[in-house]
């Protein structure tokens, strides 16, 4: 394991100090602006459009195993396993690590428990774990999605090559398609067949989404900060080194 | 309380402990040699032996450690006399190669620098014997401007990778000699170490040996310098005469240390012609990532006649290796990954066992039903027997089937003795002819939906989309073999108008940005979410739990 350098350490500290303070400042009452995300407010107009056309729904949780972009999933998958459960239609989750198969089948009993539709549908039918090999969990999706017709396609968490086989499979299901992932680079393969694309620090603001927490949502704030304190870092360092090219000192600190 | 609330204790608790290992500067305790050992140099001053070696108390983290030779027997100081920094670029990833001079200053010690890009030749210089260094950073060499080259490296304008050198300080003036990853030695001579200028050839330009040398040191006789080559245990010296360099060899006795692989070190002590070595004891069965068992050993070169033995050799510190451990939080890291070993492996266990049930009870309860009669549907579809069968547990068979022949070919095909048979022969078919075809099959499908896709996104319906649409036009032509062809017919000057460079610039430049912008949001979202589950703010993740 790597160790921290003492700029990290600062850093750390820095960015925890604005999320905590941000927190407790929303904890007090102070009301913040979220901006609106499309691709997460369609989440409900998702569900209803496969309960329309009485089609399952499917909520991918990826390659993430124990951590924290599952646990970023989950939130939303709980959601949408409320809401489903509501109108009493299946949330199918395919599943490519044996301990994420465990966190989704509380999250998704819990979900169906909570509209009072336990036992509706049994959990062997709609979680499975497919496997950890890239080639089998897509072809293993694909083949579900067409099988059954799926009405509504969530793609949250990290992805490997296998997110074109899974969005084109929903392109051909007819599915609505909803992307999140905080991996860059299959954002243009979601792009092109998803019909919402949420990427980048988005993905860990979509369970604030939902319920607006005030520890969530006071935590997106303290990004905020933490961000704008970086960009003011960037732009003051670039005209920095830029002016004073020649001062050897302030060199050997910009570069620290 | 609640459980709730004592799993949230608990995460907490995990959490602290591994932020703790993070943060804490390394090595707050222990042995900073308690890895392993090698790169030994020695040098005399004043009467006094003294001895450099590099210790590494964590695999490839190098730290100088410092022995002293009193009453025949060398000793070790307790702490370390030199050790990466962390703040600065040179040397953050550890020390390696040592090698040490007596100045008007004191002691001088140069070593190579490891850090995320080019070794770096550096140095430091104590006034106390060796026991503290302060550091002086890179050697220059041919430029005045410490930042004048790449990042800072001064010593990477040399035109090659430093993987080994040798530096002598004589009447004023520093020699350095300089191995590189080509086996080119160049040299490099001036007043200070912030002054060297290199010669304008290289002094060796050609292999001496086929195989790079484990260990690389010189020497001189008089003004000509003698090349030391350590490989494995055979230890060459080269001299130059007319031109060429001639070569002359001698095996390492068998013996305290010296029976061992040599993979480091070769320093002499000038003052006796002793060369010092650092050993490592192959193991045959040797588990993965245990460290070998390493020496500091010495060997006389000054004794040697030709052809005659070399001196008697002595072992100076031995290490037997013990597990990496960083700071000693790192005990417990490390006590977790093996109690997360073991009950993975059980895990794996019960999973099959389940497995095999699961799909076992599957075949079962169709085989009960093959023969149900027409009408009677106890299964959809029956009076189809076999149909159905397959059906219901076709895949389950298959599973079975699969399961029970990869065990039986991986227990049997395995071994060392099962070359040639026929488990080993299915093993491989397996995996290589039905398991890597399958998988490049799947993937190849990509490229047909990718196409798919592109057709149908493709359209330019707004301005947006028509930017698009001509970034990757250009991207795609400008990787294209014809797209070097068309910058051919466009003069040098007009960049803008080469497909290929402004490809380049799109994806490097324009591209990047967009991505390191996304990569910082990335990061600073999961630091903000592992805040809130460490502090066990964020309930979402206990939704499941009361």
């Amino acid at each position: 394991m790597d160790h921290a350098t003492l700029p990290i350490i600062i850093f750390i500290l820095l960015f925890s100090g604005f999320i905590i303070t941000m927190i407790m400042l929303t904890k007090r009452g102070k009301e913040v602006f979220l901006r609106p995300i499309n691709g997460l407010k369609v989440i409900d107009d998702a569900i209803g459009r496969a309960a329309e056309e009485d089609r399952p729904i499917m909520f991918n949780l990826g390659f993430d195993d124990l951590s924290v972009n599952l646990f970023c999933s989950l939130a939303v998958m709980g959601y949408v396993v409320r809401k489903a459960a509501k109108l009493s239609m299946p949330v199918y989750v395919p599943l490519a690590q044996p301990l994420a198969y465990a966190m989704a089948e509380e999250f998704w009993k819990d979900g169906y428990a909570a509209m009072g539709k336990e036992g509706m549908f049994a959990v062997e039918d709609c979680l499975r774990y497919m496997s950890s090999n890239q080639s089998a969990l897509g072809a293993g999706i694909a083949g579900w999605i067409k099988r059954e017709h799926v009405g509504a396609n969530f793609m949250f968490g990290t992805y490997g090559f296998e997110s074109m086989m899974l969005a084109e499979a929903g392109q051909q299901a007819g599915a609505f398609q909803i992307a999140c992932t905080p991996s860059f680079y299959q954002v243009p393969f979601f792009m092109v067949s998803c019909d919402y694309t949420v990427f980048g620090e988005e993905f860990y603001a979509a369970g604030a989404y939902f319920n607006r927490d005030p520890v969530l949502t006071g935590s997106l704030v303290g990004q905020d900060y933490s961000k704008l304190v970086l960009l003011i870092l960037i732009v003051l360092g670039s005209l920095l080194l830029t002016i004073f090219q020649k001062t050897d000192y302030l060199r050997l600190l910009l570069q620290w | 309380m609640s459980k709730r609330n004592v799993l949230k204790i608990i995460a907490f608790l995990v959490g602290l402990y591994f932020f703790l290992e993070y943060i804490l500067p390394e090595k707050v305790g222990g042995e900073f040699d308690s890895y392993e050992v090698g790169s030994p140099v020695c040098v005399e001053k004043d009467g006094k032996k003294l001895q450099f070696y590099v210790g590494n108390y964590y695999k490839g983290r190098g730290i100088i450690g410092r022995m002293v030779k009193s009453s025949g027997k060398w000793k070790k100081d307790q702490k370390p006399c030199l050790q990466r920094s962390l703040f600065l670029k040179f040397d953050q990833y550890g020390l390696i190669e040592p090698d040490v001079a007596i100045t008007p200053e004191g002691l001088t010690l140069l070593y190579l620098g490891q850090n995320e890009k080019e070794p770096v030749l550096c140095y430091a210089v104590s006034s106390d014997d060796g026991q503290t260094f302060k550091k002086k950073g890179p050697v220059v060499i041919s430029t005045n401007d410490v930042f004048k080259t790449f990042e800072n490296a001064p010593n990477g304008q040399i035109p090659d990778r430093i993987k080994s050198f040798a530096a002598d300080y004589k009447g004023g003036s520093w020699d350095v000699y300089l191995f590189t990853m080509t086996y080119r030695v160049w040299h490099a001579a001036g007043p200070d170490l912030k002054h060297l200028t290199l010669d304008a050839q290289p002094l060796v330009s050609t292999a001496l040996l086929e195989k790079s040398p484990n260990a690389f040191d010189v020497y001189k006789e008089g003004d000509a310098p003698v090349l030391v080559y350590v490989m494995d245990r055979e230890i060459v010296e080269f001299r130059q005469g007319g031109g060429n360099w001639t070569p002359k060899s001698w095996k390492a006795p068998a013996g305290n240390g010296t029976n061992d692989t040599i993979y480091a070190g070769g320093r002499m002590d000038t003052s006796d012609g002793t060369l010092y070595l650092g050993t490592k004891k192959m193991q045959k069965a040797r588990p993965i990532d245990s460290p070998y068992e390493t020496t500091l050993c010495a060997v006389n070169l000054r004794d040697k006649g030709d052809g005659e033995p070399l001196a008697p050799e002595m072992t100076v510190y031995k290490k037997v290796g013990a597990s990496p451990r960083p700071t000693y939080l790192s005990y417990g890291t490390e006590w977790a990954g093996k109690f997360l070993t073991v009950v993975g492996s059980f895990a794996i266990f019960i999973a099959m066992i389940n497995l095999m049930l699961f799909h076992g009870k599957k075949i079962y309860q169709s085989a009960l039903n093959y023969n149900a009669p027409v009408g009677e549907e106890k299964l959809p579809g029956g009076g189809a027997p076999f149909r159905n069968f397959l059906k219901n547990a076709g895949y389950s068979a298959v599973f079975l089937i699969f399961l029970a022949v990869m065990i039986v070919c991986a227990l049997k095909g395995q071994t060392d003795e099962a070359k040639g048979t026929i488990w080993k022969t299915s093993f491989d078919f397996l995996f290589n002819a039905i398991q890597a075809p399958m998988g490049s099959a799947v993937f190849s499908m990509i490229t047909f939906y990718m196409i798919s896709a592109a057709y149908r996104s493709f359209k330019v319906r707004s301005l947006e989309a028509g930017f698009l649409m001509a970034a990757a036009i250009v991207c795609m032509v400008g990787q294209m073999p014809i797209g070097e062809l068309l910058a051919s017919l466009v003069p040098e000057s007009w960049k803008l108008l080469q497909l290929p460079w402004l490809s380049s610039k799109l994806l490097s430049v324009l591209n990047a940005a967009a991505y390191r912008a996304v990569l910082i949001g990335t990061l600073i979202g999961s630091v903000a979410i592992s805040l809130r589950i460490w502090l066990g703010l964020d309930n979402s993740v206990y939704s499941s739990v009361d």
